[in-house]
């Protein structure tokens, strides 16, 4: 019984060990992820693996000094670890349903072709696509996100289809105490930007 | 010993001087695109020293197509130019295009820069055909002219050195001379500042692979983003970076300032004890 539904983004600068650049964005993030305080909370990310995941959130692969961890996990369950220490951890591939959890931690990106020095270069379509996510979230719109175009989105490398997809599923399956019609969700955008050409987005979903 | 279609380098520091033949690359910007310019430029860091010119005609960065019929076009006639006006340069061309390096080392260039990790395989061939050689380089498995995007390694310089040392070993196994090769790690190509710096600090670990390592450094963006500055900004970070790479055991640099460099590497060598100094009076007269 999903309640509680918050998306953030997980450029690799939110983890600890590769912080400064991204602290107003880590803050928005973190009242954000408020909401789920004393929720039985998931966090869920694309994984190469769908399901259950243990690990550390180890910074290494992106260049942070020390030694590497053994157990490194995928990036955005990575983040999630990092914004939500407590959180149990939950792979998401391309056709993954998400397990019943009050709270869901939803962690993706938008497009990474915002800007000509943006990593996919500039693409003027993916604008466009960020407000088309931007405004899914803000409206609580689960159908809304699940009509995202999938071949557009890996054309604008768009990290978060899947888990957003994942999520979206898990928010329409919610129904009503009376049975009588889906669940109801009111959406709030606290940020969407673009700082470095990629798609950021924090968002929350709670019952309309 | 390097060798380059029988022209022998000296067995010091060695600078590669950057020839842009395009209208957008990130540090000239245009400014040696027209065919009397770039000639200019060569005149201009031959005198300097340098020991090997590198021309190319795409920029690495995203941005306008450029085709093999438009690289060619650019950097064709270079090479000629430069061949005429100067026999013993070591002429290297930047390209990936295996169309594109045939052109070139028919009109008298050297050395293969491929600074995207083989995309075509087919171009060590070419060069071995032409008794040219070829700079191996670590570009993160990213196709060409494409940015890294939060890309990982479980042990960047294990990465670099398997991928440039495994693609040298390809080179020779195709015809190239052991002796007209070289490894080039790649900084910012497929890497994020950090992996770069590691790849500076452990040069050592390229070095002892035993290819002679090239090293693209010159005012890059890990050296920008470690000193916070733009690229007409960025010589002494360039500088500081080649002094240490240097003092590792790395071979050549691939430099925009031809002068500063070979000053650093001359410094650098005269430490190693590699060179002697070129005035030595001081308290000995």
């Amino acid at each position: 019984m999903v309640r509680v539904l918050v998306f953030v983004p997980s450029p690799p600068l939110l983890l600890d060990a590769l912080g400064g650049a991204v602290t107003s964005l880590r803050r928005v993030c973190q009242r954000a992820i408020s909401v789920l305080d004393g929720c039985d909370a998931v966090v869920v990310g694309a994984s190469p693996g769908q399901g259950w995941v243990a690990g550390t959130a180890d910074a290494t692969p992106y260049g942070a000094s020390g030694p590497a961890a053994q157990d490194g996990l995928p990036l955005a369950l990575a983040v999630g670890r990092t914004l939500l220490p407590a959180a149990s951890l939950y792979g998401v591939t391309q056709t993954s349903e998400l397990p019943v959890a009050e709270g869901l931690l939803v962690v993706g990106d938008g497009t990474a072709r915002r800007t000509e020095k943006a990593p996919g270069h500039f693409d003027e379509r993916a604008a466009g696509f960020d407000t088309q996510i931007e405004k899914a979230l803000a409206e609580g719109d689960p159908e809304a996100l699940l009509a995202l175009d999938p071949v557009l989105a890996e054309a604008l490398l768009v990290g978060g289809l899947d888990v957003w997809r994942a999520a979206a599923t898990a928010a329409l399956a919610e129904v009503r105490p009376d049975g009588e019609a889906p669940w109801g969700w009111s959406g709030e955008v606290h940020l969407a930007e673009a700082p470095y050409g990629v798609g950021y987005v924090v968002a929350t979903w709670l019952p309309a | 010993m390097l060798r380059f279609r029988g022209k022998l380098l000296p067995e010091t520091s060695l600078v590669m001087a950057i020839v842009n033949r395009t209208p957008d690359s990130f540090f000239d910007r245009g400014a040696t695109f027209g065919l009397q310019a770039a000639l200019d430029r060569v005149d201009e860091v031959v005198a300097a020293g340098a020991h090997i010119v590198d021309i190319g005609g795409v920029k690495a960065a995203p941005g306008a197509e450029v085709s093999a019929a438009e690289e060619a076009d650019r950097v064709v006639e270079v090479v000629e130019r430069v061949r005429a006006a100067h026999p013993l340069i070591v002429i290297s061309v930047d390209t990936y295009r295996a169309s594109v390096a045939e052109l070139v080392l028919a009109a008298g260039a050297d050395l293969v820069n491929d600074a995207w990790e083989a995309p075509e395989p087919e171009t060590f061939a070419v060069a071995a055909s032409f008794g040219a050689g070829v700079v191996c380089t670590h570009a993160g498995h990213l196709a060409p002219r494409t940015r890294p995007h939060r890309v990982s390694y479980p042990d960047v310089v294990a990465d670099v050195v398997t991928t440039v040392t495994g693609l040298a070993e390809r080179a020779v196994a195709a015809g190239v001379s052991r002796e007209s090769v070289l490894i080039d790690p790649g900084h910012d190509f497929g890497k994020n500042t950090r992996h770069s710096l590691q790849l500076t600090a452990r040069t050592s670990d390229l070095v002892a692979s035993g290819w002679p390592v090239l090293m693209a450094l010159s005012r890059k963006d890990f050296v920008g983003e470690v000193l916070d500055l733009l690229p007409d900004e960025r010589l002494e970070g360039t500088l500081a970076a080649t002094a240490v790479c240097a003092w590792q055991g790395a071979r050549v640099f691939r430099a925009h300032d031809v002068g500063a460099t070979l000053r650093v590497l001359r410094m650098v060598d005269a430490i190693k004890g590699l060179t002697e100094p070129v005035v030595n009076v001081r308290g000995l007269a």
